[in-house]
């Protein structure tokens, strides 16, 4: 490589620093890899999104540039909130919440009342599907619902058997909009888009 | 709505989660390198420190170097009491300026104490049932006092032996019966070593959760 394409800049007192890009990947981001599967998960500009499951927000930090509404991130863990909290110091849509998503009433006593469109959950857990259907109290009929599944965390058998059992149960309370299988970006995921049924 | 609320908010929600746990872990992580190499570089273990007391900012060494000589009156993350950073300072004016002790045998043995007196302090039902510095090897291996009291007595007595229990489930060789336990001296007396390990396990088990409920959660 020549000196010209390095991605090397020169600052003023002579010394060289790295110019960092940072680039949304399918691979570390399961929005972004419903995306690239042709899914509908595209943002309007003044959406509000409740996101359960923020980790230490790397996906947070792409989806804010697209809507200038507020995103709640809801973060159980505290190792991975310190980071969100650094990230939410920097960008000013974000809002972070230390809770379980399974408390409720402390999430909807913070968010006040305030109409969210979208609400994403992921978080591996056993009860993946009752903390979605818990939270779903939170928004009105008209809400997207975006649901990423890790069947591994619910069961160890064979994970197609499970899907569909996760399936018949979202059918109780969904309606099932768009669906699909989030291989090869990552591995026993499926990715659904939902609504609440009338 | 405000975001400045709900970061601060959340910022002392954090500090309430940071335990004091992670204070034994830390001086254990200290007398396991010392008793590897007596001048090893604490440059990386003073490093997690910081990040523990001051979570949020980031370090160079000039701020560790500050770090060392501050009286950790400001603290966003773990906050220490008068004895703990009595404890902290022990350790610290032993350093050099390569962060390497300058009398590492002598040290050895003040860590070792305050180890124990950190553990009579929040763990006095565990203080009676095993040696403390084998309870904080426990801790340390487990990653934290949290995950260890979800754990049942039976994954305690082999905690350390991950190794030859798997080579048990894959290669059918016999079981394992003791990991980290074996260091105590009630195992090592024992003519059943096996079954004192179960024993005192199950005390484990039991006064964990004594400690934590009692006098750490609150």
């Amino acid at each position: 490589m020549s000196d010209d394409e390095t991605p090397l800049l020169r600052c003023a007192e002579g010394n060289f620093i790295l110019k960092m890009y940072t680039k949304w990947i399918p691979e570390k981001s399961k929005w972004k890899a419903a995306y690239e599967k042709g899914l509908d998960v595209s943002l309007n500009e003044n959406e509000n999104i409740l996101y359960l499951g923020a980790s230490s927000g790397s996906t947070i930090s792409f989806i804010s540039k697209y809507t200038k509404g507020i995103i709640f991130s809801v973060e159980k863990s505290p190792k991975m909130m310190i980071p969100l909290i650094k990230k939410s110091l920097k960008i000013k849509n974000v809002f972070p919440l230390f809770c379980d998503a399974r408390n409720i009433d402390y999430i909807n006593s913070k968010i006040k009342d305030t109409k969210i469109n979208i609400l994403f959950q992921d978080i591996p857990s056993f009860d993946q599907v009752e903390i979605l259907i818990n939270a779903s109290k939170l928004v009105d009929k008209d809400c997207k619902i975006f649901f990423s599944l890790k069947t591994k965390s619910i069961s160890q058998g064979d994970s197609f058997v499970t899907y569909k059992k996760v399936k018949e149960k979202l059918k109780k309370f969904f309606e099932i909009i768009d669906e699909t299988n989030l291989e090869p970006y990552h591995k026993f995921h499926w990715f659904f888009i939902l609504k609440k049924s009338s | 709505m405000n975001q400045n609320e709900f970061i601060i908010e959340a910022k002392n929600e954090v500090r309430k989660s940071i335990l004091k746990d992670n204070l034994i872990i830390f001086f254990t992580r200290v007398l396991e390198d010392l008793r590897k190499d007596e001048n090893s570089c604490l440059f990386g273990r003073i490093k997690d420190l910081y990040y523990l007391i001051n979570p949020y900012e980031d370090s160079t060494k000039k701020e560790i170097y500050f770090f060392l000589k501050n009286d950790f009156s400001f603290s966003e993350g773990l906050i220490l009491d008068d004895e703990e950073k009595s404890f902290c300072n022990i350790l610290f004016s032993d350093l050099n300026s390569d962060f390497i002790l300058v009398n590492g045998k002598v040290m050895k043995g003040r860590v070792l104490g305050i180890i124990k007196k950190l553990i009579l302090k929040y763990f006095p039902n565990s203080y009676e049932v095993i040696e403390p510095f084998i309870f904080a090897k426990l801790i340390c291996s487990v990653g934290g006092i949290e995950r260890m009291i979800k754990l049942p007595s039976s994954t305690i007595q082999l905690i350390g032996a991950e190794k030859a229990l798997f080579r048990h489930k894959t290669k059918k060789t016999n079981s394992p019966k003791y990991g980290l336990l074996y260091l105590s001296k009630k195992v090592q007396e024992s003519s059943n070593k096996g079954k004192a390990a179960r024993q005192i396990s199950n005390k484990i088990f039991i006064s964990i959760k004594l400690d934590y409920y009692q006098i750490i959660v609150r």
